[in-house]
């Protein structure tokens, strides 16, 4: 078996369980296990939420060291399952060199279905609004500003835009739709509408990652995940406000 | 009447962010953790004669989060994908638009107090998410002696 080949599969196993979402933890624990289960020898990994190193001495004796960069991370709950499954399997040693490639290209290659994250987008706002204590009228505005965000959100990943900028926006669009539709009388309870559509962009997964990573003793990690979750809801309160306080008067 | 509605809800909006987090194959995990969240919100309800929200909250994550290590070890998955979706009903939304409206109000009184029971709720989702998940660690090491060498 190639050595090198087999440290390539596992770098790039690695890289999208950091991509994909997984807790600091998981993805060092994953990364000796594998190695461990090839035996190699002296494994030390080092991983923060976009970068992680692994060096470790060949059979033959030689050190090696590797790094990988993820700088665009996108939760992928699917992927990590699979990610997870495979790592269990590698370590294991029930996998050859080819069935972990094709694998791993199968992972890789995927195509998402956008129709169904868009579906999730309106029914969730729509839902959200009616748990916040929204009537039909109000569900049929969330539903049409989950669209809207959909859209709006697509938009700025495309061009880039810096989260916190991303978020104070869209939550500037969801606040201000639903006060219009307020101030127009369509709906008589702006609160649920705007709860319930401002759920979208919670950042849920950075609040239960930053915990679990403390809880693992990744302090750095933790910390660094907690400011972006403190930083979000902010900039959520930020939007939210300012559209507030420029509609009050209208 | 209106707990029926908030549960179902709840399930159905839960369900919607699985596909956001884009959970497209494995339904399984989609419904489980949907039925977590709503279960999270009714234990929240039931428990509503405590009538004090921070605890209220706390009881309700503990469920959730208990509920989703014992899943992730039936299934083999990872625990966070239950938490994240379970934990959805539970995040103080309304806490943070009527801290921001009372903010743009200018009422000074009112803004410190939703703010700082905005605050106190996720504090107390955060301490039972840390103590259901420490309880699984320490079980495992127990279970599978797999003690730290004090040396």
């Amino acid at each position: 078996m190639n050595e090198l080949e087999i440290l390539q599969q596992i770098n790039k196993i690695g890289q999208l369980l950091l991509k994909h979402g997984a807790e600091i933890y998981r993805v060092e624990e994953s990364l000796k296990r594998m190695c461990e289960g090839f035996g190699f020898q002296d494994i030390e990994v080092f991983a923060i939420p976009s970068y992680f190193t692994l060096s470790l001495t060949l059979h033959d004796g030689t050190p090696y060291q590797s790094s990988r960069r993820s700088r665009s991370n996108r939760t992928h709950l699917d992927h990590l399952y699979e990610l997870n499954c495979l790592v269990r399997q590698i370590s294991n040693q029930e996998l050859t060199l080819d069935e972990i490639k094709t694998i791993i290209h199968k992972i890789e290659s995927e195509k998402l279905n956008y129709r169904l994250i868009l579906i999730g987008y309106v029914v969730s706002a729509a839902m959200f609004c009616a748990f916040f204590g929204g009537h039909l009228t109000e569900m049929l505005v969330s539903a049409l500003i989950g669209l809207i965000l959909y859209y709006f959100i697509y938009l700025l990943e495309r061009l880039d835009v810096n989260v916190i900028v991303r978020t104070i926006l869209s939550s500037m669009v969801l606040a201000s739709i639903a006060i219009i539709a307020q101030k127009t009388q369509f709906i008589t309870n702006q609160q649920s509408v705007i709860t319930g559509t401002l759920m979208l962009l919670v950042p849920g997964i950075a609040i239960t990652n930053s915990l679990r990573d403390i809880i693992g003793g990744d302090f750095v990690s933790g910390l660094s995940r907690m400011i972006e979750a403190i930083l979000l809801a902010a900039s959520i309160a930020i939007g939210v406000g300012i559209m507030m306080m420029v509609l009050k008067g209208v | 009447m209106e707990g029926f509605i908030q549960c179902l809800s709840a399930f159905i909006g839960c369900f919607g962010f699985t596909f956001i987090f884009r959970i497209q194959k494995n339904i399984r995990f989609s419904l489980i953790g949907s039925f977590l969240g709503t279960l999270g919100w009714f234990v929240y309800l039931v428990f509503a004669s405590l009538d004090n929200i921070f605890l209220q909250s706390f009881i309700a994550m503990l469920c959730v989060s208990l509920l989703s290590e014992i899943m992730a070890r039936v299934f083999k998955a990872p625990a966070t994908i239950f938490i994240i979706i379970g934990c959805f009903p539970l995040v103080p939304g309304s806490g943070i638009y009527y801290t921001m409206l009372y903010a743009v109000q200018g009422m000074n009184d009112l803004f410190m107090e939703s703010f700082l029971s905005t605050l106190g709720i996720s504090i107390s989702l955060a301490l039972a998410i840390l103590i259901s998940s420490t309880a699984f660690q320490v079980y495992k090491r127990i279970k599978t002696k797999n003690y730290i060498d004090m040396g």
